[in-house]
């Protein structure tokens, strides 16, 4: 179950970032939602695998700025989508309205992946590599849901 | 456009609602099942054949490059999570990973957006009305990222 447990917290923090990559309005959907719950996940697993409680409670702050990370990203997100939807809707939508929605949100894909990798690593930074492999074990193999033909 | 800009919010919420939900179909799956049923709504909603044969190749474009997309949001997903596992992956194996699916995004997100005012250039304001749902519904879906 702590497995289980862990695996989800592993995907969080990826499936975090690989969102944020997508940038693009489009992209707006379930990730979010899983990095919020897999962030509990982790701060649960934290204290079974950390055993010093002064880098807990650092490790703590750092899950803090990325519940606050995701956040923001998810407003934008949505805020993203609803404007990419008008675009697909409208009949007369323009390619330079497009383009100039792509530039904005590749600017905000560029700050939120520098933050949240940024996060990634001061999150490292606090634990030893055992601690981290615990925490952070390989993916397995492939969710069939996910496969492809 | 107070009501237009009001009923597209709901429909942002809407689709983020459902993107928060379980999702047990594959999206590649959902993808070809939307832009099937996108290809079924141009032969009823768009009568000159001429242009519902324009509309229908460009869907069966966007529909190719849609589901590279979504392969590449997956794959992405794989390799950023065996990244993610080493303890000892530096700060350059992030960046060049994530340049790497950055720049493939880009690039097919281009080409859709060509696709997609192609094929709304060959319907009308009412036509496309009754076409617009499937496409963003296989929009999103390309952009689903696996979850486990």
């Amino acid at each position: 179950m702590l497995n289980k447990r862990k695996q989800r917290g592993q995907v969080l923090i990826v499936i975090f970032v690989t969102t944020l990559l997508i940038g693009g309005s489009i992209s707006v959907m379930s990730s979010d939602a899983v990095g919020g719950r897999a962030i509990s996940d982790l701060r649960k697993d934290v204290i079974h695998v950390v055993q010093d409680e002064a880098r807990r409670n650092d490790i703590g702050s750092v899950l803090d700025d990325m519940e606050k990370a995701r956040k923001k990203i998810g407003d934008q997100h949505a805020d993203n989508a609803k404007r990419w939807l008008e675009l697909l809707a409208g009949h007369d939508s323009t390619r330079q309205q497009f383009d100039d929605l792509a530039t904005a949100v590749e600017v905000e894909n560029r700050q939120q992946r520098n933050d949240f990798v940024g996060l990634r690593f001061r999150l490292r930074d606090l634990m030893s590599e055992d601690e981290w492999r615990k925490l952070f074990p390989p993916p397995q193999a492939p969710d069939p849901i996910a496969l492809h033909p | 456009m107070p009501f237009r800009r009001s009923l597209y919010s709901w429909i942002a919420v809407a689709f983020f609602v459902a993107g928060c939900a379980t999702h047990p179909e594959p999206p590649a799956d959902t993808i070809r099942k939307e832009m099937a049923a996108l290809r079924d709504a141009i032969d009823k909603a768009v009568k000159d054949p001429e242009r519902a044969e324009q509309a229908r190749q460009q869907s069966v474009a966007m529909e190719t490059d849609l589901l590279a997309l979504e392969q590449a949001v997956y794959q992405s997903s794989i390799e950023l999570r065996a990244l993610n596992a080493r303890p000892d992956a530096s700060r350059a194996d992030f960046d060049a990973a994530l340049d790497k699916f950055d720049g493939t995004r880009a690039n097919l997100r281009q080409r859709i957006v060509d696709q997609h005012l192609a094929l709304v250039a060959s319907t009308t304001a009412d036509e496309w009305k009754a076409l617009f749902p499937y496409e963003s519904r296989a929009m999103l879906a390309s952009v689903r990222i696996p979850q486990r």
